[in-house]
């Protein structure tokens, strides 16, 4: 069975071409939300392996949703991947202290996004 | 024979003649008397006659008496006039061609030159650079007679100025010809300057920022500007009492003032190892940049003087402006992500085959996006390095290793040039104390620029070499090299060798500016060596980690006034 991938983004031209590149590309199952709202609400019946967050996302940041996915009871352990476009260090760092497994960096490679996220998995595995 | 006793003896040139008719005659008529007449007959006219003579010597001698009295005054009094106006004044006397034909010994002093080196010199050689005008104006004015007031400024021999008040009077000759001019000059130097500092003091003491003098002995305060006292609620009466310990500048943390941390700061001054130190304090609860020098007057006591300007405007500013950054770059980064992802899953045939003309087309749309990126990272970099927030964490880093992993890194760019890399000397163990980050960027903006710049199927060669403090790394390619002129701006921003490169090239003319900043941030030095036809070379070393070498962060000095 694949993996199965919450997606929270919400730029939906990003979110057409990342599923485009996690479902046809890497196979992935792929479920996505436009907002932090909406992931806490549709979360527990995706049922996820992994989460991958955009951070910068209006109401609710990535950041935010993490800590409150976080407190769900069976989600503590769930992987989580950042997605930004603040590429400062001091951005990356802070996410990774936060307990992201890494962050992809925007604009990210469509045809590379698959693989990464699988190297990322295997390294932290 | 003077002037003046000439003219005293044509004034009384009549008694003169008279007391010698009367001095001659006189006797001849008593020799003639005597004939004609016995002695006794002539008596009365013989008593009289010798004693008008008498009167007359006696006149004639009390005259010179009188005369000589007064001639010895006026030359005792013009010996005085003379001897004050050596005193006061510089004085020249110069030909009509401008000749110097005499100078006082003040003069000589205050100039440094010698006598021997001024006689018989034009009088330009004394002159300020720029007076011509003036000069222009003077010679004229004594040509026709008149005398010349104004300020002239006189150059010494060593090139000092000095600032005069001159008069100048000329000598015509019958014709109304210049024969020579006087110049008598009062050296006003001082006055200038210290009108200058007055002028100085007055501005000082409307500064928006706040200026402290204190003697470098007490610490007490003795000067204090507008700002200043109005922020201390002190005044004039006031301040002279005070000592910076009343002021709360350098309060630690257990509330006392921390004189040790002020002589910490003020060490450099006092040893003398530089002009000026600058640190930031919180003054009121307030962030503040204090300015700190020591002056060292040639009378008086040597005082400090600290400028402190309130940074708390400017630190919104730079809040206000980090976030906007940040959101452009996300704003910006955001539609980039799109295109790219799009035009990328096209590219890859998800959606069926591409006709060649439509595939060409989206390769250099593709290309093209991946540039932005660069671009909007480059903007970014460079605009946290020059606002001095850029931070290193320096740890101990294989720099075989981190070449391998830019190789790698690179590989689409040597790929896309048709380029082979060619390392050598990448042996493990040479430890490199530096930011593995920031010079993985390094190498990476080296590789990618020696690929672009190769011919095609040309070689990159890389050299890693372990020196005795250092580690050197140098990436050389075989292009077309770096021209004559170019050489001199190439780490200059917004530069490449030739500015139609950025076009042909990709690339913001940002790296190489980027690269040796983050070189030399890091105690780095970064250098190259061009051969126009024949590629170039750049080279950089960074300092050898040793074993004990801990792990450290530091912060960019701020290099925003660029």
């Amino acid at each position: 069975m694949s993996l199965k991938i919450l997606h929270v983004e919400d730029d939906l031209d990003i979110q057409e071409i990342a599923k485009l590149s996690l479902e046809a590309i890497g196979g992935f199952t792929v479920h996505q939300c436009v907002s932090g709202q909406q992931a806490l609400d549709e979360v527990i019946a995706f049922n996820p392996d992994l989460f991958l967050l955009d951070v910068m996302m209006p109401e609710m940041s990535g950041d935010t949703l993490y800590t409150k996915l976080k407190v769900i009871p069976g989600l503590e352990n769930i992987p989580t991947i950042f997605m930004t476009a603040r590429a400062q260090t001091e951005n990356i760092v802070l996410l990774k202290e936060l307990g992201a497994l890494d962050v992809i960096l925007k604009p990210f490679d469509a045809m590379l996004l698959p693989e990464q996220i699988k190297t990322i998995l295997a390294t932290n595995s | 024979m003077s002037q003046v006793e000439s003219a005293w003896i044509r004034k009384n040139l009549s008694f003169i003649i008279a007391l010698i008719s009367v001095s001659l005659i006189g006797p001849l008529i008593v020799f003639v008397m005597y004939d004609v007449a016995n002695i006794t007959a002539v008596l009365p006219v013989v008593v009289t006659a010798a004693l008008t003579t008498i009167i007359f010597i006696l006149g004639f001698l009390l005259r010179i008496y009188d005369h000589s009295r007064s001639n010895y005054a006026i030359k005792y009094e013009t010996a005085l006039q003379t001897e004050a106006l050596n005193n006061h004044s510089l004085v020249t006397k110069t030909d009509s061609n401008s000749r110097i034909t005499y100078v006082n010994d003040k003069f000589l002093d205050a100039t440094g030159y010698t006598r021997e080196e001024l006689i018989g010199q034009s009088s330009s050689i004394y002159w300020a650079d720029g007076a011509d005008a003036v000069l222009h104006e003077l010679r004229a004015t004594l040509r026709g007679g008149d005398k010349w007031f104004g300020e002239v400024r006189l150059k010494t021999k060593n090139g000092k100025l000095i600032y005069t008040r001159t008069t100048y009077v000329p000598q015509i000759d019958r014709h109304g010809k210049l024969v020579s001019s006087i110049a008598i000059r009062t050296d006003i130097t001082e006055n200038k300057i210290a009108t200058g500092d007055k002028n100085t003091r007055r501005a000082l003491h409307i500064l928006r920022d706040e200026i402290y003098m204190f003697e470098a002995g007490t610490l007490r305060f003795t000067y204090l500007n507008q700002t200043a006292m109005e922020r201390c609620g002190w005044d004039e009466n006031t301040y002279p009492q005070k000592s910076i310990f009343e002021r709360d500048m350098e309060i630690g943390e257990t509330n006392v003032y921390d004189i040790k941390a002020f002589y910490k700061r003020a060490r450099p001054l006092i040893n003398d190892e530089t002009d000026e130190v600058t640190h930031e304090l919180m003054i009121d609860d307030r962030p503040s940049e204090v300015k700190m020098q020591l002056v060292r007057p040639e009378v008086g006591k040597a005082y400090f003087m600290a400028i402190v300007r309130d940074m708390s405007d400017h630190h919104a500013f730079n809040k206000t402006k980090d976030d906007f950054i940040s959101t452009v770059s996300h704003e910006l980064r955001t539609p980039v992500t799109s295109i790219k992802g799009a035009l990328g899953l096209v590219l890859s045939g998800a959606f069926g085959e591409l006709s060649e003309k439509a595939q060409g087309m989206l390769d250099i749309a593709y290309r093209n996006t991946d540039r932005l990126g660069l671009i909007i990272n480059d903007i970014l970099g460079l605009e946290k390095i020059a606002a001095g927030r850029m931070e290193f964490h320096l740890e101990p880093v294989d720099m075989a290793e981190l070449i391998q992993d830019a190789i790698v890194e690179n590989k689409p760019y040597s790929e896309r040039y048709n380029v082979t890399i060619v390392p050598n000397g990448l042996n493990d163990g040479a430890m490199c104390l530096c930011d593995k980050d920031r010079i993985f960027q390094v190498m990476n903006n080296l590789l990618s620029n020696a690929a672009k710049f190769s011919h095609k199927g040309g070689q990159v060669a890389i050299k890693l070499e372990e020196k005795a403090d250092t580690i050197y790394v140098s990436v050389e390619d075989f292009g077309a090299g770096i021209s004559r002129e170019a050489k001199h701006t190439i780490f200059d921003r917004l530069t490449q060798a030739d500015s139609s490169d950025r076009r042909a090239k990709g690339g913001t003319g940002l790296g190489l500016s980027i690269v040796k900043t983050l070189i030399e941030q890091q105690d780095g030095k970064i250098d190259f060596k061009s051969k126009w036809g024949h590629g170039t070379k750049f080279f950089f070393e960074l300092p050898k980690a040793h074993n004990d070498t801990a792990t450290e962060t530091i912060e960019t000095d701020s290099i925003a006034a660029e």
